[in-house]
């Protein structure tokens, strides 16, 4: 990959970090779609809460079998992490990652400093979601389709931004391998969780073939 | 990876050189991909190869006027259940064949044949199929009316004050324990219930026994699609003839309580 660059432009120092400052196109889509994606999710979970705590009789949309239900979910007290539902966290910060997708693909150049802050929030993010992941997996014993709508769009996430964000790192040869390498570590990533929740649910999977 | 090339022949070359980086770089993760999702699989393929070589159980319970085949002392209407504690369709089921099976068992019609699954077990219900279907082995090990009278009753029992399947708490041993005592049982019903003797096999039994969905009818081995108590006589009797005082029972002989099992 490290081919000297033997033209007029000053050697580049990795494929993705062009000039300071400026995001790719194609990063910017993808914090701008993850953020809508992810903003949809939290909003109907939040309706569904509601309609919920108005009716407790009422079955949310995505109760579909004992596996996949989200009413066994949002009344654990896991869903409401710190005294109020997560989803009220989801819709806050998605609405900041929307907006700043809306400004990158705009080609608003955004201060290092905001990038900074937006992998440390978007860091935070992915490390709640592995909580819940968890949780859900190993303590509740149940999935929720638009909670794992949530961990599916926060993982590339926080992958995208930390790229952008951590763009002064591109000399670094440990976090250039780790750039050069970071689709292929979230695909693991997704093959490991996958497979965790088929294993978890295997007696009940095994039951629908 | 970035794709401002296409300037200058040199830049291609990278290009091309880059390409061939991607292919390396997907096909290597592809192959740590299927080699993961191969070896997970296998494992649990494997554990679930030793549940179905496990053990197969169930509880026969028939009177003494049992029809037998000529020259025999099989019974000539093996009727099987498969059931589930929890499972919403079993509660039905029962409020609405319980009695009906219970006619036809007494007539001396069909030899019934249970089989306690455990298809719903969760941490959230603390495993309340596997506890409850393991109880309800203790109880018909341990019953020597010759009807099986106390295991019918604490079978009845389970599924009129069955939970909901969304509940918060679940029925602990030692409300099963209760329950079994009022059925009747005693001796060492109470040991084995605690110490979950048959919760194992319960758990397992939907595997061994190869059954998908709760509640499973057979009729001598093959799955019968059950539809209303008179079309199961009906079809009993198309087997065994008529059936002296033989009739269908009316549903909901068990108390509102569990007439409703499906609400929350």
């Amino acid at each position: 990959m490290t081919v000297a660059a033997t033209s007029e432009t000053p050697p580049a120092e990795s494929p993705g970090a062009p000039q300071p400052g400026r995001v790719r196109t194609t990063s910017a889509l993808w914090v701008l779609i993850a953020g809508v994606v992810g903003l949809v999710a939290a909003i109907t979970l939040t309706v569904e809460k509601i309609l919920l705590l108005a009716d407790p009789n009422y079955v949310p949309s995505c109760s579909i079998n004992p596996v996949l239900s989200c009413g066994s979910v949002m009344i654990t007290p896991q869903a409401s992490a710190f005294g109020f539902p997560n989803s009220l966290i989801g819709i806050v910060a998605f609405t900041v990652v929307v907006v700043t997708g809306v400004l990158a693909v705009a080609k608003v150049r955004l201060p290092q400093w905001y990038w900074y802050g937006l992998a440390a929030g978007t860091l935070l993010g992915a490390v709640f979601v592995h909580w819940l992941i968890f949780q859900s997996l190993y303590r509740i014993g149940a999935l929720c389709p638009y909670c794992m709508v949530v961990w599916t769009v926060t993982i590339p996430l926080v992958v995208v931004v930390l790229s952008i964000a951590l763009r002064p790192l591109a000399g670094n040869a440990f976090a250039r391998f780790l750039y050069q390498w970071r689709w292929s570590l979230v695909a693991l990533w997704f093959t490991a969780l996958i497979l965790m929740i088929l294993e978890r649910f295997w007696n009940y999977w095994s039951t629908l073939i | 990876m970035a794709t401002k090339s296409k300037k200058t022949p040199s830049y291609d070359l990278k290009a091309a050189d880059r390409r061939r980086n991607l292919m390396i770089q997907i096909g290597l993760t592809a192959i740590v991909v299927i080699f993961a999702v191969g070896l997970v699989l296998y494992i649990v393929m494997n554990g679930q190869t030793k549940s179905t070589a496990g053990e197969t159980k169930s509880v026969r319970v028939a009177s003494s006027k049992l029809i037998t085949k000529e020259g025999s002392s099989d019974p000539k209407v093996v009727l099987s259940m498969y059931e589930d504690f929890l499972c919403p369709h079993c509660g039905a089921f029962e409020a609405q064949f319980g009695p009906t099976i219970k006619n036809l068992i007494d007539s001396g019609a069909v030899a019934a044949d249970y089989y306690m699954v455990a298809i719903l077990d969760r941490p959230q219900n603390q495993n309340y199929p596997s506890r409850a279907g393991g109880a309800a082995y203790c109880v018909a090990d341990e019953d020597t009316t010759p009807n099986k009278e106390v295991f019918s009753r604490f079978h009845a029992a389970l599924f009129a004050q069955q939970p909901s399947e969304t509940a918060t708490s679940y029925p602990t041993d030692d409300q099963l324990i209760e329950t079994a005592r009022q059925a009747g049982a005693s001796g060492s019903v109470p040991d084995c219930i605690s110490s979950g003797k048959y919760v194992d096999l319960s758990s397992g039994l939907a595997a061994a026994t190869g059954i998908q969905s709760t509640p499973t009818v057979k009729i001598n081995g093959e799955d019968y699609q059950f539809s209303t108590p008179d079309a199961l006589v009906a079809k009993v009797k198309e087997i065994v003839g008529e059936v002296p005082g033989l009739t269908t029972a009316p549903p909901a002989a068990i108390p509102p309580a569990g007439a409703a099992p499906t609400a929350p």
